[in-house]
């Protein structure tokens, strides 16, 4: 016997999840689309294992959309960042439009990978890694010790490649 | 063999080097190492490709951009997380009124960037002004107009509606309008509500304390505790609706920091000079001119080491 295939939650379920994420984005398109996200990322989830079926679907439902609502805003909030940092820096607009999407990429993969850092793990990673300032420098801009710049370093650093791993 | 999980030592290991390297050009010796670090399994060269694809993607981004995207405003994300958490647990009264209300009565999100100003005028013809990084949503249906606060600051004035009570939710707790004119701060630990005309009533998140405030007072409040009303100048309240910052005799720091909402980057004041107290009006619309002001009058210099990262500190 087949686990309910993902017609039948679909069917069950969807007009209540797109209420659901409605009510987080405000917006009757992104609802929709975010709710199709959730349900592609079910069927992946059935595809790696055949045999997976929620035993709670809305539950389960409810969990994927919200990391996925989460993720939307902190998307946003990169878009607007990003046009604002554009706008102020004509410099860009001079780029071939291959070299700001590669840009512009790299950006939201940094923006992905930093999210979780506490902020000022993610203010000395950055005045690091994007202002190339050397760790005594940063240690007095922070008013912090020598030792607490490079243990935040490494803590940055480990972050990151775990998540890349 | 390739361990599928992130095998912690070695990835700890690799952000050592990275960290060594970062601080100053490897020795010859080092190098070996590192040489001979990398060729002891799969699992550390995979590593070490990592590293140096991590610092790749690094230098491909131009300095300025960077910083001003990467950098932004945590409060922002942080109080977005909080907020889409926080509707979670709506209150049971008004989650039924979210559930039954027609899908019109959300409209989108009012959002300001770093040094702007913004009026709206609602749907009620109450006016909303919005300062710099502040963002709210807005939600009006027939029982009530509520205006949720996610960042920055608000002033209303609000248009009488009986049938309709405003009000502005923060993750604090909310404050009801009784037909007025008000300001309403968001910083992460507290709100701050000050009256210029009539009053409100300020109901705290997670402890149901009420405290009515009235004109020309203000108080501050998180989700448990009320303080005690204090006496506020309405022009220094709403100065900024002006683009203006009044200072009245205040810590240098502080004026620093109220200075820093209004630009890009980061904006420090020296510990040496923090506590020299200072009193003036300074114009919002250019902070490089209210910092160049603030060096004339006190023995104190502005560094700016990028547009980005500028430091107050000592004038010696």
């Amino acid at each position: 016997m087949s686990p309910p295939p993902v017609e039948t939650i679909y069917k069950d379920h969807h007009s209540w999840l797109h209420g659901w994420l409605y009510q987080k984005v405000g917006c009757d398109q992104r609802a929709a689309d975010l709710a199709q996200d959730t349900f592609v990322r079910l069927l992946q989830a059935q595809h790696k294992q055949t045999n997976f079926t929620p035993e709670q679907p809305r539950a389960y439902l409810r969990t994927v959309a919200n990391g996925l609502v989460i993720d939307y805003f902190r998307r946003r909030s990169l878009e607007n960042a990003y046009q604002e940092a554009l706008a102020n820096m004509p410099e860009l607009t001079m780029m071939s439009e291959e070299e700001r999407l590669l840009i512009r990429q790299t950006v939201e993969q940094l923006d992905a990978l930093l999210d979780r850092l506490p902020k000022r793990v993610r203010a000395i990673f950055l005045l690091s890694q994007l202002e190339g300032l050397t760790y005594q420098q940063i240690a007095e801009h922070e008013g912090v010790s020598l030792r607490t710049v490079k243990r935040d370093m490494q803590r940055a650093y480990v972050h990151c490649l775990t998540l890349l791993w | 063999m390739q361990a599928a999980t992130p095998p912690a030592k070695i990835i700890a290991e690799a952000a050592d080097w990275l960290v060594k390297l970062k601080d100053k050009p490897l020795t010859a010796s080092e190098k070996s190492q590192l040489k001979q670090w990398c060729a002891q399994s799969a699992d550390h060269q995979r590593a070490w490709q990592a590293a140096q694809q991590l610092n790749q993607s690094f230098e491909q981004v131009p300095e300025k951009l960077g910083l001003s995207v990467l950098s932004r405003k945590q409060a922002q994300r942080r109080n977005l997380i909080k907020a889409i958490s926080a509707l979670l647990v709506i209150p049971t009264g008004s989650w039924l009124v979210y559930q039954h209300s027609p899908i019109s009565s959300w409209t989108a999100d009012y959002q300001t960037a770093t040094g702007e100003l913004r009026e709206v005028m609602l749907a009620d013809g109450s006016q909303l002004i919005l300062n710099t990084r502040s963002a709210v949503n807005v939600w009006f249906d027939e029982n009530q107009r509520l205006i949720e606060l996610l960042e920055g600051e608000i002033q209303i004035t609000t248009v009488s509606d009986l049938a309709r009570p405003l009000s502005v939710r923060t993750e604090h707790g909310q404050i009801w309008a009784l037909g007025t004119i008000f300001t309403v701060r968001l910083d992460s630990d507290y709100s701050q509500v000050a009256v210029q005309q009539d009053a409100v009533e300020i109901h705290t998140a997670a402890t149901d304390k009420v405290q009515r405030i009235t004109a020309g007072q203000q108080s501050r409040f998180s989700e448990v505790e009320i303080e005690p009303a204090r006496i506020s100048q309405p022009t220094t309240a709403t100065a900024w609706t002006r683009q203006q910052l009044i200072v009245d005799n205040q810590p240098l720091a502080e004026v620093i920091a109220e200075l820093s909402r209004y630009r890009k980057g980061w904006l420090r004041c020296d510990p040496a000079v923090a506590q020299l107290r200072l009193s003036g009006v300074f114009q919002l619309t250019d902070t490089n001119i209210a910092l160049s002001n603030i060096a004339h009058t006190l023995p104190v210099k502005v560094v700016y080491r990028s547009a980005y990262w500028v430091t107050v500190t000592n004038n010696k």
